[in-house]
C-alpha cells in the first residue's frame, strides 16, 4: 500500500495514503481552550471549519513544538465525533515523508498489540530506514471510549 | 787473566756438540729405522708362515677324516650291494676292515630289529653269539686289542644312554628325514671308558633304513696327530668340533701341567664352553685365515692365532704360538745392530776430541798475550811468543807479538804530545774566562734599556688604537643616524598610504555584508518556495494514488517534483549556511581592520618624531669629526718615531747575545779540550813500556 511517514519522539510511523484527503502547511488555528490535551483547536480549510488533534500527544503523550516542516493531515472520520465537522479533522503531524509503497501484511511484519486502548496501533515491519509502524488514524478517536474521556492535562510552565 | 769458559763454549764442547751430536742422531736414527723394518718384515713373513703352516694342518686333518667316512660309506655300500643278510660274510669283512689299519679303532655295522628276518637262527656257523644283540639282532663290533692273537674282538654293541642316541637313532632319524644316505660325525664321548669319535653311515634298501655301519677313531690317536702336527709347527693347536667340543689340544695348562706339549687329556672332550677358550673360539669363528694378535685367557701372554675350518665335519682348528718366542730372533739382529752402532760412536768422539784439544792450547796461548796487551804491559819479548806448528793459531800468536811492538811505539810519541797540549789548553781557558765576564755585563745593560723602550712603543700603539677606534665608531653613528632619518620618512609615506587603503578595505566590507544580507532574504525566499512545492507535490502524489491507474503517469510526475523541491531546499540550506560565515568572517574582518588603522595612526606619529631627534645627532656628530682627526695624526707620528728607537735598541742588543754565546763557546770549547789532554795522559800512562821496565 502506498503510505506517508512521519516521525513522533523517536518511533516513526506510517499513515495510509488512502485515509488521507489532503496535505497542508501549518494554518493558524483557533485554539479550543477546553476539551482533551489532545484538541488543539479549530482550522479553516477553504471555508470549512474542522477540529486539529495533536498526533503526538496521543501516540506519544507530548505536544508537537510547531515548526516549518509540521504539516497537517486532512482525513475523513467514519463517525461525525464532532457535531458539524462533517466528520473530517486535521492532524497535526511533525513532518511527512513520502508516499512509499510498503506492504504492512508480508511474513516479517509484527501483527502488533491488542491492549486496551491501543486499537489505533496496526502492524509494524522492517525498512530500509528501521521499524515502522502502521497508524489506523479513523480509529484514534472512534471505538476507544477511554481515548475520548483523557483527562485534560495541559503542559504549563512552572 | 784468562776468563774460564763454559764447556760447551769452549772449542773442544763446541766439536764435541756439532760433531758427536749429529753423527749420534744419524746413528740412532738409522739403527731405529732398520730395526722397524726388520720388525714389519718379520712379522709379515711369521704371519704367512703361520697361516701357510694352519692350512697344511686343515688339509692334513680333513684328509684323514675323509679316509673315516669314506670307509664307513664302503662298509654301507657293501652291505647294500648284496651283503645285507649274509651274516657270516659281513663279519669277515668287518674283521678285516679293523685290521686294515692303525688309525682306525673299532668298525662294527647294526641291523634294525630282524632286519634281515635272520633273528630267530642266532648263532649258527660263522655267526658267533658275541655279534648278536638282544632277540638275536645282527649287532657286531669289532674293536683293536693288543692281548688277542688277530689285534682285535668281537663283541656285541652297547647301547649306552649317550652312545646309542649319536650313533644309531640320530642317523636313523637323519635318513627317515631327509632320505639321502649321509655320513654323520659324532661328538667326541667317552664308550665303555675310551674316548672316542665315531662316524656313523646308514645302510639303505630301496630307500628303507635297515641299520648303520660306522668306524670309530680314539681321541688319543687324534691328540698323536695333532701333536706331531704341533711339533712341526712349533705352535699349539686346538681342534674343536662342529658341535664345540674340544676333539684335541696340545696346550697342556687343562691338566695343571704347564708342558706345552703335553697329553693334555683332562681337556678332550669338554664342551668348548666350559673351557676359558670360549671367547677367543667366538673370535675365531668370525674371522678369516689371516693370523691375529691376541692375549690368551690363561697365561696372559700375548699370542698370534691363526684358524682354518675342515670341510669335512666342519672342525676348527685354532693354532697358537707366543709373539716372544716367534720374535726372538728379530731381537737379537736389533740388539747386534745397536752394538755396532754405539761402537762406531765412541771411535768419533775420541778422534774429534784429540784435534780439538791441540788446537785449544795454541788458541789460549794467543788468549794470554792478548789479555796482557789489553791490560797495557806491552813488555813481553818476542821468545815468549814462539810456538811450533805452522797452522792458523800459530801464526795468530805470532801476529799477536808483532802488533804488541807497534802500540808500544805509539805510546811513546803519544805521551810527550800530551805534555804540550796540556800547556797550551789551561792559557785558552784563563783567557775565555775573561772575555766571557765583559761580554755579560754589556749584555744586562742593552736588555734594560729594549725593555724601557718597548713599553714606551707599546702605551703609544694603544693610545693609537683606542683614539680611532672612537673616531670609527662616531662615524658610524653618524652614517647610521643619516640613513634611519631617510628610512623613517619612507615609513611615514607609506603608513599614510596603508591608512587610505585601509578605509577604503572597511567600506568595501560594509557593502559585502549588505550584499549578503540581501542573499539570506533570498534564500529564505526559496526556502519557502521549496517547501510549498513539496507540500503540493505530496498532494499531487496522494491525488494521483487515489486516481488508481490512471494517476501513475502523475504520481512519477509529482514524485519528480518533490525530489526537485528537497533537492531546492538542500543547496539553499548551503547557501544560507555559506552567507552567514561570510558574514561572520567579514563583521571580524571590519574590526580587525579598525584596530589596525588606529594602531597604525600612532605609529606613523612615533615615526616622525624619532626622524627629527635623528637630525640633531647626526649634526652634533659632524661637528666633533675635525677635533679626532687633528689628534690621531700627532698620535701616528710619535708612534713611529718610538718603533725606530725599538727597533735600533733591538739589533744591539741581539748583538751582545750573540758575542756572549760566542765567549761561553770559546770557553767550553777550552775546558773539553784540558779535560781531553787529562784523559789522552791518563791513557798513555797506563801502557807500560820495555823502558819503563828497565828504569
Amino acid at each position: 500500500m502506498q503510505v506517508l511517514t512521519t516521525i513522533v519522539g523517536d518511533r516513526r510511523f506510517a499513515i495510509d495514503c488512502a485515509e488521507v484527503l489532503e496535505i497542508l502547511p501549518l494554518v493558524a488555528y483557533r485554539t479550543a481552550g477546553t476539551g482533551p490535551s489532545w484538541l488543539m483547536g479549530l482550522i479553516n480549510v477553504r471555508g470549512q471549519l474542522m477540529p486539529l488533534v495533536d498526533l503526538s500527544v496521543i501516540v506519544d503523550g507530548t505536544s508537537t513544538a510547531p515548526r516549518l516542516a509540521s504539516r497537517i493531515v486532512v482525513m475523513a472520520l467514519e463517525a461525525d465525533l464532532f457535531e458539524g465537522s462533517a466528520g473530517r479533522i486535521g492532524l497535526l503531524v511533525p513532518e511527512v515523508a513520502g508516499p512509499f509503497e510498503r506492504d504492512f501484511a508480508s511474513g516479517g511484519a509484527h501483527p502488533g498489540f491488542t491492549f486496551a486502548g491501543a486499537s489505533h496501533l496496526g502492524p509494524t515491519i522492517a525498512d530500509g530506514q528501521g521499524m515502522v509502524q502502521l497508524l489506523r488514524c479513523r480509529r484514534l478517536l472512534e471505538g476507544d471510549a477511554a481515548l475520548r474521556e483523557l483527562p485534560i492535562e495541559r503542559w504549563a510552565p512552572p | 787473566m784468562a776468563r774460564s769458559i763454559a764447556f760447551h763454549r769452549s772449542l773442544l764442547g763446541r766439536s764435541l756438540l756439532l760433531g758427536v751430536l749429529p753423527a749420534a742422531v744419524l746413528v740412532v736414527c738409522v739403527v731405529a729405522l732398520n730395526g722397524y723394518r726388520a720388525w714389519s718384515d718379520a712379522t709379515g713373513r711369521l704371519q704367512e708362515e703361520l697361516q701357510h703352516a694352519t692350512g697344511l694342518a686343515v688339509r692334513e686333518v680333513d684328509l684323514s677324516n675323509q679316509r673315516t667316512v669314506a670307509m664307513a660309506h664302503m662298509l654301507a655300500l657293501g652291505q647294500e650291494s648284496g651283503q645285507f643278510g649274509r651274516r657270516a660274510e659281513t663279519l669277515r669283512l668287518l674283521e678285516r676292515v679293523a685290521r686294515s689299519e692303525e688309525s682306525i679303532y673299532a668298525a662294527y655295522i647294526a641291523y634294525e630289529p630282524n632286519g634281515d628276518g635272520g633273528d630267530a637262527a642266532g648263532a649258527h656257523d660263522g655267526v658267533p653269539a658275541a655279534a648278536l644283540g638282544e632277540g638275536g639282532r645282527f649287532y657286531p663290533y669289532f674293536k683293536r686289542d693288543a692281548k688277542s692273537a688277530t689285534g682285535v674282538t668281537l663283541e656285541p654293541l652297547q647301547e649306552t644312554a649317550e652312545g646309542g642316541g649319536l650313533w644309531y637313532a640320530y642317523p636313523k632319524e637323519r635318513f627317515e628325514r631327509s632320505g639321502v644316505r649321509e655320513a654323520t660325525i659324532t661328538k667326541p664321548y667317552s664308550y665303555l671308558g675310551t674316548d672316542i669319535i665315531e662316524t656313523v653311515v646308514p645302510i639303505s634298501m630301496n630307500g628303507r633304513f635297515m641299520g648303520i655301519a660306522g668306524i670309530d677313531v680314539t681321541l688319543t690317536r687324534v691328540q698323536q696327530r695333532m701333536d706331531a702336527i704341533a711339533a712341526q709347527l712349533g705352535a699349539d693347536i686346538f681342534l674343536v668340533t662342529r658341535g664345540r667340543f674340544i676333539a684335541a689340544t696340545t696346550d697342556g695348562h687343562g691338566d695343571g701341567s704347564s708342558s706345552r706339549h703335553g697329553t693334555a687329556t683332562a681337556l678332550r672332550a669338554t664342551n668348548v664352553a666350559d673351557s676359558p677358550w670360549d671367547a677367543l673360539l667366538k673370535d675365531a669363528e668370525l674371522r678369516g685365515d689371516t693370523p691375529w694378535i691376541a692375549r690368551d685367557p690363561v697365561t696372559d701372554e700375548e699370542c698370534y692365532f691363526a684358524t682354518g675350518l675342515v670341510p669335512t665335519g666342519q672342525w676348527r682348528l685354532l693354532v697358537r704360538t707366543p709373539v716372544s718366542a716367534a720374535m726372538a730372533g728379530v731381537s737379537a739382529v736389533f740388539l747386534t745392530n745397536m752394538l755396532t752402532a754405539l761402537a762406531g760412536l765412541v771411535v768419533v768422539v775420541a778422534v774429534l776430541a784429540l784435534g780439538a784439544i791441540g788446537t785449544a792450547r795454541k788458541v789460549r796461548n794467543a788468549q794470554a798475550l792478548a789479555t796482557r796487551i789489553a791490560s797495557g804491559d806491552l813488555s813481553s819479548t818476542r821468545e815468549e811468543a814462539v810456538t811450533d806448528g805452522g797452522d792458523e793459531s800459530s801464526e795468530l800468536v805470532r801476529a799477536m807479538h808483532d802488533m804488541n811492538t807497534g802500540l808500544a811505539g805509539i805510546v811513546g810519541t803519544v805521551r810527550g804530545s800530551c805534555a804540550q797540549l796540556a800547556a797550551t789548553s789551561v792559557q785558552l781557558a784563563a783567557t775565555s774566562q775573561e772575555q766571557r765576564a765583559a761580554v755579560g755585563a754589556f749584555g744586562a745593560s742593552t736588555a734594560s734599556i729594549a725593555a724601557a723602550v718597548r713599553q714606551m712603543c707599546a702605551t703609544g700603539a694603544e693610545l693609537l688604537r683606542a683614539i680611532e677606534s672612537v673616531d670609527a665608531g662616531a662615524r658610524t653613528t653618524a652614517d647610521s643616524a643619516v640613513r634611519g632619518r631617510i628610512r623613517l620618512e619612507a615609513v611615514s609615506t607609506k603608513m599614510a598610504r596603508l591608512d587610505a587603503a585601509t578605509q577604503e578595505i572597511a567600506d568595501r566590507l560594509q557593502i559585502i555584508t549588505e550584499k549578503a544580507a540581501a542573499i539570506s532574504s533570498v534564500v529564505v525566499a526559496i526556502s519557502k518556495v521549496a517547501d510549498q512545492t513539496n507540500l503540493l507535490s505530496v498532494n499531487a502524489a496522494i491525488e494521483a494514488e487515489k486516481a488508481g491507474d490512471a494517476g501513475l503517469g502523475f504520481l512519477v510526475v509529482a514524485r519528480e517534483i518533490r525530489r526537485l523541491a528537497d533537492q531546492t531546499s538542500g543547496a539553499s540550506l548551503d547557501i544560507h549556511r555559506i552567507v552567514e560565515q561570510m558574514q561572520a568572517s567579514v563583521v571580524a574582518g571590519v574590526d580587525e581592520m579598525s584596530r589596525f588603522t588606529a594602531e597604525m595612526r600612532e605609529g606613523t606619529g612615533e615615526v616622525t618624531q624619532t626622524a627629527t631627534e635623528l637630525a640633531s645627532i647626526v649634526s652634533s656628530i659632524d661637528a666633533s669629526f675635525a677635533s679626532f682627526s687633528e689628534v690621531r695624526t700627532g698620535m701616528s707620528s710619535q708612534s713611529a718615531g718610538i718603533a725606530q728607537i725599538e727597533q735600533a735598541v733591538v739589533q744591539v742588543a741581539s748583538g751582545a747575545r750573540q758575542s756572549s754565546a760566542a765567549a761561553e763557546d770559546f770557553g767550553r770549547v777550552a775546558n773539553e779540550l784540558a779535560h781531553a789532554v787529562a784523559v789522552l795522559q791518563d791513557a798513555a800512562a797506563r801502557f807500560r813500556l820495555q823502558s819503563d821496565v828497565e828504569a
